[in-house]
This record gives C-alpha cells, structure tokens and sequence, in this order.
C-alpha cells in the first residue's frame, strides 16, 4: 500500500529531493516491518511521514521561491 | 564546467585529514550564520559522510533518545544548509533492495562548514573559559 501511495505523491515533491525521501521512507517502512511492528502501525507511520513530506516540499518551494534573486543580481 | 573543475571547487569533508587540519581556522571567512536546528545537523554530520536517515540516528543515539528530529525538519534544514554552501550532497552508487531501488544522497561538509562547527567549537571553550577583566 505504502508503495502504490508513495509512487503517486513522487509527483508531488521536487524531482530533486523525491528518490532520496522516498527511499527512505521506503527503507524506515522496511526496518519496522523487519522489527514485527504491527501492520496497521506500519501504514499510519508511513502515512504521516507522506503528508510531512508533502508539508516539506511545499515548505521548500515557498523558501526558493522567496529567496528567488529577481533582478539576477549578487 | 569539467567534472574535475567541480571537484576542486566543493572540496568536502572526505579530504585527506592533513588536508581537514590545513584549514586555517583562524583566517576570518564569511559564511551564513547556522541556526541552532542546522548547527545540530551540521555536528551529527562532521567528519563523516551521511545519509538522512543516519543523521536522524546519530542525533537521537548520541542524546541517548533525548533529541531527535523529524523528517518535517531534517529535509528543509539540510536545504538550507546546502543553500548557505555548508553542506554538500552526492547520490551514492550502491542499490539497497529496502530502498525499492532508491539511491541514497549522502551529505557532507564544505570547507566552509568544517569551518562553522570549528568556529562554534572555539566559541563554545572561549565561553567556558572566560574570565571578568
């Protein structure tokens, strides 16, 4: 489930950051499956780790957008 | 520009030791201050270099559980660090089936970050040892 939803928010964060965040979300959510944490717990996690990452991407792309040198100048 | 040209230019944290000790860090620079949240992620990095999800580990090993920090600020922290030219990233080479085929990005410190946490460092034993005239 965790991939299928991480596949589709891939297209949402920046092409820069999005192989490194979503392999580690992949690799925290593959480290609790190995630790026998619950299923359901597995899928919440993950799931707010998703909307965080949403969160930072937007966090991320407003702070570029401020710092944003208009004129070209140093 | 050459690939050669950018190596010599972001020199990291993995240079030779003798080379990490020639950095004059009594040479005033001007680099962007690091806040406190960016000073942490810059010491959990040091000498050394490393992944998001090691730093998220070494923060909350060393404190001995005390600290951590989310991914929610981890990732915008090292943004900004990268912006301010402290850290440097690179996608490393090997693949981890966890991962889902997934590179790592490993970061490390520029010049001017070892040159940060040696600056916070001084600053830190100055305050320690100071003394009223």
């Amino acid at each position: 489930m965790v991939r299928n939803i991480a596949q589709m928010v891939a297209y949402t964060l920046p092409s820069k950051y999005a192989e490194e965040w979503l392999g580690d979300l992949l690799e925290v959510n593959n480290n609790l499956i190995q630790a026998g944490v619950p299923r359901w717990k597995i899928n919440a996690i993950a799931l707010l780790r998703i909307a965080q990452l949403i969160w930072v991407a937007c966090q991320i792309t407003w702070s570029d957008f401020i710092d944003t040198d208009w004129d070209g100048r140093e | 520009m050459s690939n050669a040209r950018q190596q010599s230019e972001v020199k990291t944290a993995r240079a030779a030791p003798e080379e990490q000790l020639a950095i004059n860090s009594n040479a005033p620079r001007k680099i962007k201050k690091p806040t406190p949240r960016e000073q942490l992620v810059l010491f959990a990095i040091g000498y050394h270099e490393r992944y998001g999800l090691e730093i998220q580990r070494a923060i909350k090993d060393c404190s001995n559980g005390s600290e951590s920090i989310s991914v929610g600020s981890l990732y915008p922290t090292l943004h900004n660090l990268e912006k301010k030219g402290l850290v440097t990233s690179r996608f490393g080479d090997e693949v981890v089936k966890e991962r889902g085929g997934a590179r790592r990005r490993y970061y490390s410190l520029t010049e001017d970050g070892l040159y940060a946490i040696k600056s916070i460092q001084q600053y830190q034993s100055a305050l320690l040892t100071w003394q009223p005239s």
